[in-house]
């Protein structure tokens, strides 16, 4: 596999990423496809840590889109600048994405991102805060509808191997415990990631890589938690053309996790 | 901001770790981590810190935040340590790896073109061929995957499991006395967690004692001005009850 690593820079950026030689963090996005909504979500991105302080460079692992494979590249170029962008051969798929991407990756906190969302200022530092304590493994924010509905509050693990978004949890610590979150949105320690392996490819091209991700997590001692003071808008389904069926993957998350019943904490719901 | 710095640090014993310049960044990241593992093995969570020469810091803080600690209660020179032996703590980097994790990873490299065929020969060629930056678990699941390895640095080539153990056996004795002589049985370590807490207790006490005082003006300049709304309701109700006078 070759990838090619291009750095934008736009003379007129939405998206304008200050260089950093050290960065913090990595925020990692996988595109496949996806259109000018990319631009919205760097846009806000960059415009919500302005007051944060911290260094952080961000990544976009723009998996080739058969029908048109220079589109997202088109307007990461045109709207963007000081985004390292990763340009595989082939499409790896989501987990595939955020794993080359966090090769390229040089911080020591990783925070995997949709191209399809929304964020506000002030999101990110309670998130990062909690990444403090080595207890918790994956930490998310609440995801929200463009309308202001909750999305989900992280998902529950059924015994069949299907998930169900909460929209509700039991609040602990200021956190909620939950199965699983979508990788929608979700930040990591870098040894962290390592130490559970990362996504399975297994999965390829895309879902039920995070919640495999989470059940490893879960078994290795690691709390999955979402912060509910803290909520991004997720435009759900807008990142790609394509959505890939699920039932392969299921299947595969059926056969890995035969007893995923006992292996999982229930989640107490109000 | 975005430093991680855990929280439990304060009773954690305070390593530092030095290493020779010029060692390859996957090597010095596969040592820290060695370190790390085998001392929280022995003494329970340490923090560490790795540098070069004094100056740079290795991958458990980011360069931009890190300071070298002014208490560190141990400093770890790897060359001066371990000397001869330098190149085989690479060999223990497998101890490091969760058994559960390889396999995710394994198929992960594949999956990325990554992973090298079982006949291929690792050298100094390959790896200059490799234009990402090499994290120790990749190159351990790469260099173990492999049909065999040939590099210049021993250390490299370290990475690679070994089948007769004589590492292991050379090196877990080293590990064993650091431990043994930052256990809490030994006199001096009790001694800099107590100053190290007192420290912050102490610290404590002073934020409290200023919490108090800005609490002790507060009240008073509250009583002051209650003096005061005191005094002018009287002022307000003589002057009604005047008032009322002159009006009947």
């Amino acid at each position: 596999m070759t990838s090619d690593v291009i750095v934008s820079r736009s003379p007129v950026p939405s998206a304008d990423v200050p260089a950093s030689v050290h960065p913090s963090v990595s925020f990692v996005l996988v595109t496949f496809g996806t259109d000018r909504i990319v631009i919205d979500t760097l846009t806000s991105l960059v415009s919500s840590l302005i007051d944060a302080g911290g260094k952080y460079e961000v990544i976009v692992v723009d998996n080739p889109h058969p029908s048109d494979r220079q589109r997202t590249l088109r307007h990461l170029l045109l709207g963007t600048r000081g985004v390292r962008i990763v340009r595989p051969d082939r499409n790896l798929g989501f987990g595939g994405g955020c794993e080359i991407g966090a090769l390229h990756a040089r911080a020591e906190i990783l925070c995997f991102v949709n191209p399809d969302i929304t964020f506000a200022a002030g999101w990110f530092e309670p998130l990062v805060e909690h990444l403090r304590d080595p207890g918790i493994s994956i930490v998310s924010p609440v995801l929200c509808n463009a309308d202001g509905s909750i999305q989900e509050i992280g998902h529950r693990l059924l015994p069949t191997g299907w998930t169900l978004p909460q929209l509700v949890g039991t609040v602990s610590d200021g956190l909620i415990d939950v199965d699983f979150a979508s990788a929608a949105c979700w930040l990591m320690r870098r040894d962290e990631h390592e130490r559970i392996g990362g996504f399975d490819p297994d999965y390829h091209p895309a879902y039920f890589e995070d919640a495999d991700l989470a059940v490893r997590s879960s078994i290795l001692g690691g709390r999955r938690v979402v912060d509910p003071t803290v909520s991004i808008i997720h435009h759900h389904g807008a990142s790609t053309p394509d959505t890939p069926t699920t039932l392969a993957q299921h299947d595969v998350m059926v056969k890995r996790w035969p007893h995923l019943r006992w292996t999982q904490p229930r989640v107490a719901t109000t | 901001m975005f430093e991680l710095t855990p929280v439990d640090s304060t009773l954690a014993l305070r390593f530092g770790v030095v290493r020779p310049t010029g060692s390859r960044q996957v090597v010095a990241t596969a040592e820290a981590r060695i370190v790390r593992h085998e001392l929280e093995r022995r003494l329970g969570v340490v923090t560490l810190d790795l540098r070069v020469d004094g100056d740079e810091i290795g991958p458990w803080k980011s360069l931009a935040t890190a300071s070298w600690p002014t208490d560190v209660d141990h400093v770890i020179d790897n060359h001066q340590l371990w000397g001869d032996a330098t190149p085989a703590l690479t060999t223990l980097f497998g101890r490091t790896l969760e058994s559960s994790a390889i396999g995710v990873r394994r198929r992960m490299l594949n999956h990325l073109g990554l992973l090298p065929a079982s006949d291929s020969v690792l050298d100094d060629e390959w790896l200059a061929g490799i234009d990402l930056p090499l994290r120790p678990t990749d190159f351990w699941i790469m260099v173990n995957a492999a049909g065999s390895v040939n590099f210049g640095d021993r250390a490299l080539t370290s990475f690679r499991t070994s089948k007769d153990h004589t590492d292991e056996i050379l090196l877990d004795p080293i590990f064993d006395q650091i431990a043994e002589s930052h256990s809490v049985d030994h006199p001096a370590i009790p001694a800099k967690l107590i100053q190290r807490l007192t420290a912050e207790c102490d610290e404590l006490r002073q934020r409290v004692a200023g919490s108090e005082s800005d609490m002790l003006r507060a009240a008073t300049e509250a009583a002051d001005a209650l003096d005061h709304a005191r005094a002018e309701i009287g002022v307000l109700v003589d002057r009604l009850a005047r008032a009322e006078i002159r009006a009947s």
